[in-house]
């Protein structure tokens, strides 16, 4: 991992400064189109790995929006947008193009944000596959890449946006996994039931958040020795990062 | 070295299954041990002499049968309510109530046990808190005890020697009537004239003279024996007591104390045995942890469970805000 500061007297850096999201988003976002962003639990990261795509995917200059559709955690439209809005998506026309319903990222040129809704109409609508397909194809056609936010598939929220539905209708589906963390046969049963859904998976996107390295965690630990022992931590520091086998 | 580094962040990864067994256990453990109120053990030994003793109990006490017969009457509730009563340990006044006495003897027949040593000796062991109390209790309990089983003796002495006693009045009584004769024999010959006469005279006075030996010689001998038996029955009579000889049932090993408080060496072993038990369960748990853990971690492990591929990994970018529309992460917020 290379990490690169704005400025040497802060710590604080760009999350899509991070190698590993720019491969990540060259990887699944190379071709224009929409993309499921889910989970199998909670707190897997999801919300996290949609904006840091979506970010990304605007900074290099595609027209993005990204979609909330996680009813569980609305923090991106908490976040982004100061009034969620209802998208009444039964009694609009459908050659309407959901333009109102847009709201721009200050500070991003090409990242817009389609707020969570606050109907559950719009919800049960979205329900059905090719109502889903409709609302991405609508969304398709104005932006480079849309970037859908769900809840995770184990959610059992019955005012929640089915995100089996919603990756069945997408042009591509990204599972977040929490390494260490989430059992094998939760993971497993939530891709089968993506594959039985007919869901194009690209890959799955792991979370190393709890799932540290112990070159990392070395890492850690000497930045925190440097604090005590100066001249040992930055010792230690140096052999820990030159170390080849600690990976 | 890189092996060691990783082997140590693992461990550290682990820390609560290492560090709750080896060290909170070694802690409590010792903290257990040093407020432990310690028990106090005393032991006595008693010889039996089976010359002496008649009773087909105390003949053979060693068998199993016996000792269960020996200990029932050990923990009898008379002798254990006199042995409460006896030692003045357990009252400091003498207005108790015959449920605090109930209470006590009850208490006291837990702490107690009896057991065959060899053919002829046996141990009373007893248990008390209180270091003062375990001997004179013991003290008391055994010289009870021993009372006890010395009745019996002392009956059979004691008839024994009433009929020594009996013997001695009677051989006394029949010499001097033996005397009386002997003097009127002689006074009689003295009178006597003719020589027949005389000469059964004669004959008589002999007899009577021997009669009166004889029944001299059986006093003695009955005096005698009731003189001994007395000396050797003082100790069953008047009770049994360490500094007395008793032919039957003697002390020996007087009441001592075996056990008692711990040392600090005694702490030292028992806080060392509970971190090689601690270590024990934690290579354990973490054993056990290992086998139950159905995470995945690696690429390799991921790929071959899934099918699927890895678009990539996102590590901990720390705390996350967001500025401008952009998110912010703040590595150095990761906590260790």
């Amino acid at each position: 991992m290379d990490e690169l500061r704005t400025k040497k007297s802060t710590p604080s850096l760009q999350a899509t400064s991070y190698t590993e999201v720019t491969r990540m988003h060259a990887s699944s976002l190379a071709s224009k189109g929409s993309i499921v962003i889910t989970s199998t639990t909670e707190n897997e990261g999801s919300s996290l790995v949609s904006y840091l795509m979506a970010q990304r995917s605007a900074e290099s200059g595609s027209k993005t929006l990204l979609v909330d559709l996680n009813m569980k955690n609305t923090q991106i439209s908490d976040m982004l947008a100061s009034d969620r809005l209802s998208w009444n998506l039964s009694e609009r026309p459908n050659d309407d193009n959901l333009s109102d319903l847009f709201v721009k990222v200050k500070g991003l040129e090409h990242l817009y944000v389609l707020p969570a809704p606050l109907d559950p109409v719009s919800i049960h609508f979205l329900k059905s596959a090719s109502r889903a397909s409709h609302f991405f194809k609508t969304l398709e056609e104005q932006f480079d890449n849309v970037v859908v936010d769900t809840s995770s598939i184990d959610a059992s929220n019955r005012f929640n946006a089915d995100p089996i539905t919603l990756a069945m209708s997408a042009n591509r589906t990204a599972l977040v996994m929490l390494a260490g963390v989430t059992a094998k046969r939760k993971v497993e049963s939530a891709v089968r039931q993506l594959r039985e859904a007919g869901a194009h998976i690209e890959g799955l996107i792991i979370n190393d958040r709890e799932n540290p390295s112990p070159k990392e965690q070395l890492l850690r630990f000497t930045r925190l020795l440097k604090k005590i022992v100066p001249g040992f931590g930055e010792w230690l520091h140096h052999k820990v990062l030159h170390n080849e086998h600690l990976d | 070295m890189s092996k060691i580094l990783t082997l140590l962040v693992y461990l550290w990864n682990k820390k609560a299954y290492i560090l709750l067994p080896t060290v909170l256990f070694p802690i409590i453990t010792l903290a257990w041990s040093l407020s432990y109120q310690p028990a106090f053990k005393a032991i006595t030994t008693i010889g039996v002499d089976k010359r002496l003793v008649s009773s087909p109990l105390l003949k053979n006490f060693s068998t199993p049968e016996n000792i269960e017969i020996l200990e029932r009457r050990l923990k009898g509730s008379s002798l254990l309510k006199d042995t409460v009563m006896d030692s003045s340990t357990f009252f400091d006044n003498t207005n108790v109530s015959d449920e605090q006495i109930k209470s006590e003897t009850i208490s006291l027949a837990t702490r107690v046990q009896i057991k065959a040593i060899d053919s002829e000796n046996f141990q009373i062991s007893y248990t008390d808190t209180s270091k003062e109390n375990t001997v004179r209790i013991l003290e008391a309990l055994s010289n009870n005890f021993i009372d006890d089983l010395l009745a019996p003796e002392r009956l059979r002495t004691e008839e024994k020697l009433m009929n020594l006693a009996n013997q001695v009045q009677y051989y006394s009584e029949l010499e001097k009537k033996h005397e009386a004769l002997l003097n009127n024999a002689q006074e009689k010959l003295s009178k006597t004239q003719g020589e027949k006469q005389q000469n059964l005279l004669l004959k008589k006075v002999v007899k009577l003279e021997f009669d009166v030996q004889k029944a001299s010689a059986q006093k003695d001998l009955a005096q005698t024996d009731y003189e001994k038996l007395l000396i050797e029955s003082r100790s069953l009579i008047t009770g049994a007591r360490t500094d007395s000889t008793n032919p039957i049932l003697q002390y020996i090993e007087p009441p001592v104390i075996v056990s008692g408080e711990r040392t600090s060496s005694d702490h030292t072993y028992i806080t060392y045995l509970s971190f090689k038990i601690g270590l024990l369960v934690a290579l354990l748990s973490l054993f056990i942890s290992r086998l139950m853990d159905t995470t995945l971690r690696t690429d390799k492990q991921i790929q071959e469970a899934f099918g699927l591929r890895i678009i990539g990994r996102i590590p901990h970018i720390g705390e996350v805000t967001f500025k401008d529309g952009r998110l912010i992460a703040d590595p150095t917020k990761i906590k260790l």
